[in-house]
């Protein structure tokens, strides 16, 4: 049983990642590795790591993905007032 | 690929890409352990389980570690599984037996990790060194928000202290706690306006607690004659007082991680004005 | 006797978080646009999720306290998200359903502080 729920979980990392990669919109492809990291500490976690799958929700999930969103937006407001 | 490849072949190099990706993890799932079913026999893994590393190097340096056939990995010693709440006075008695590799038996590792999560924090502080500037509110949090998330805040605390005080015993352990205790710090960044953080007393913490994860490994070498080495009594495997110097270790690397990834939240979210261009 | 009244009433908590939570599914198929969505998925799997850890704190009565505190965390955190992604949402202009009727946001003038200003 679990190991369609992983091959399930595996589809939507492997889905995730190549909109990561082929998105046009930078916030979508952040949005899209959150998720890929999300799936990924899922897939720790079934593989019977559940100290990995922890950091990795914490910090790949939560923290890398709210830090890659203030970036972008530093990102953003440097270009404009450069344009001024 | 090249630009003006046809976008048939894309697709199709996509689809197939994706198709042997499926199949080879799969394929690995299939090939997964079950849980119950691990031959730990064969296996170095087996002496951080049984936790008796001493005497196992003792076997491997008199060569009756790979004996023929490799059947009982260390006959001088008989078999005694080890059960929670009875067995005491294991050479490491951590429940979780990640936490007692990381911790103890490479401790050194783990001073080196957390020294290169130092040098990040403080390469990300000096990229947005500068004076602070008056924070210009664009868009005002909601009242909803702004209690939520300080109710939410002491939750969170609570819950990363959890993490990092029972690492020894469960799943987790200092990086993780020290990382949701800074998610719930950017949760208060995010839902108060005027919310200011003190980055002097961050620091100070961040740099007591590197010092004592130091301190507590010079104990170590003076005490017991290796830098790291545990010098408190193990105790009952399975109990919150056990497992020595572990929980202090991971009570020091959770605040000092906390810190550390605060003010890195700090120093993102706050604007600041550059001094240099 | 009890034992077994409590397990099966923790069943029928879990059936009850099963079904709302395919409600909740179902509706972010079915509703036209984001805020009736959001309503869908949140109202609707707060009270699944809460349901279902209740009913598992009641047949497994060891988890009890796990299964509470995850309930009243999740009665704490998920209505103010969804607060906040509703408020981003209005603010940033997403087009509401044309057959919103009363947009009391848009009726009483009321207007979200513009940049700069002060409360």
């Amino acid at each position: 049983m679990i190991i369609y729920i992983a091959a399930l979980v595996v589809a939507v990392v492997i889905t995730t990642a190549l909109i990561a990669v082929f998105s046009k919109k930078l916030l979508s492809s952040i949005i899209a590795m959150g998720l890929v990291s999300l799936g990924v500490s899922g897939l720790f976690f079934f593989l019977q790591a559940p100290d990995v799958a922890i950091t990795e929700a914490a910090i790949g999930a939560g923290l890398s993905t709210a830090i890659f969103v203030i970036a972008l937006k530093k990102v953003k407001k440097g270009e404009s007032e450069d344009e001024e | 690929m090249r630009n003006d490849t046809p976008i048939l072949v894309k697709k199709i190099t996509a689809l197939s890409l994706i198709t042997i990706l499926m199949v080879g993890f799969f394929w690995a799932f299939t090939e997964m352990p079950k849980g119950s079913s691990v031959n730990v026999n064969n296996r170095v893994s087996r002496l951080y389980i049984l936790k008796n590393v001493k005497a196992a190097t003792k076997s491997l340096n008199s060569g009756n570690f790979f004996a023929k056939g490799m059947k009982p990995l260390r006959s001088d010693v008989p078999y005694s599984p080890i059960t929670f709440g009875k067995s005491a006075n294991l050479e490491d008695g951590a429940a979780n037996v990640v936490t007692s590799i990381v911790v103890d038996y490479r401790g050194f590792d783990t001073l080196g990790e957390v020294t290169v999560l130092f040098l990040a924090a403080t390469g990300v502080a000096m990229l947005f060194f500068g004076k602070r500037k008056k924070n210009i509110i664009k868009a005002q949090a909601s009242l909803i928000m702004s209690v939520g998330t300080r109710i939410a805040y002491a939750v969170i605390l609570l819950f990363g202290i959890y993490i990092f005080v029972h690492g020894h015993l469960t799943p987790g352990g200092g990086f993780p706690g020290g990382a949701v205790i800074a998610s719930g710090v950017l949760g208060l960044f995010l839902g108060n306006d005027h919310y200011e953080s003190n980055h002097l007393g961050l620091k100070l913490f961040e740099s007591l607690s590197g010092m004592a994860f130091v301190i507590i490994g010079l104990t170590g070498l003076f005490s017991v004659n290796s830098f790291l080495a545990n010098f408190l009594p193990t105790g009952v495997i399975g109990d919150l007082y056990s497992a020595g110097f572990i929980a202090l270790i991971y009570i020091a690397i959770g605040m000092k991680v906390g810190a550390e990834l605060s003010a890195v939240v700090d120093s993102m979210i706050v604007d600041t004005e550059e001094e240099w261009s | 006797m009890l034992d077994a009244f409590l397990g099966w009433t923790g069943v029928v908590f879990v059936f009850i978080g099963v079904f709302f939570l395919f409600l909740g599914a179902l509706g972010i198929l079915r509703l036209p646009d984001l805020l009736n969505r959001l309503q869908a998925g949140t109202k609707s799997t707060t009270l699944g999720v809460v349901a279902t850890s209740i009913g598992v704190g009641l047949i497994v009565r060891g988890w009890i306290l796990f299964a509470a505190a995850l309930a009243v965390f999740l009665l704490m955190t998920n209505p103010i998200s969804s607060h906040a992604i509703a408020r981003a949402s209005y603010r940033a202009g997403v087009k509401l359903y044309p057959g919103t009727h009363p947009d009391k946001c848009e009726e009483r003038k009321w207007k979200l502080p513009e940049d700069g200003e002060e409360k």
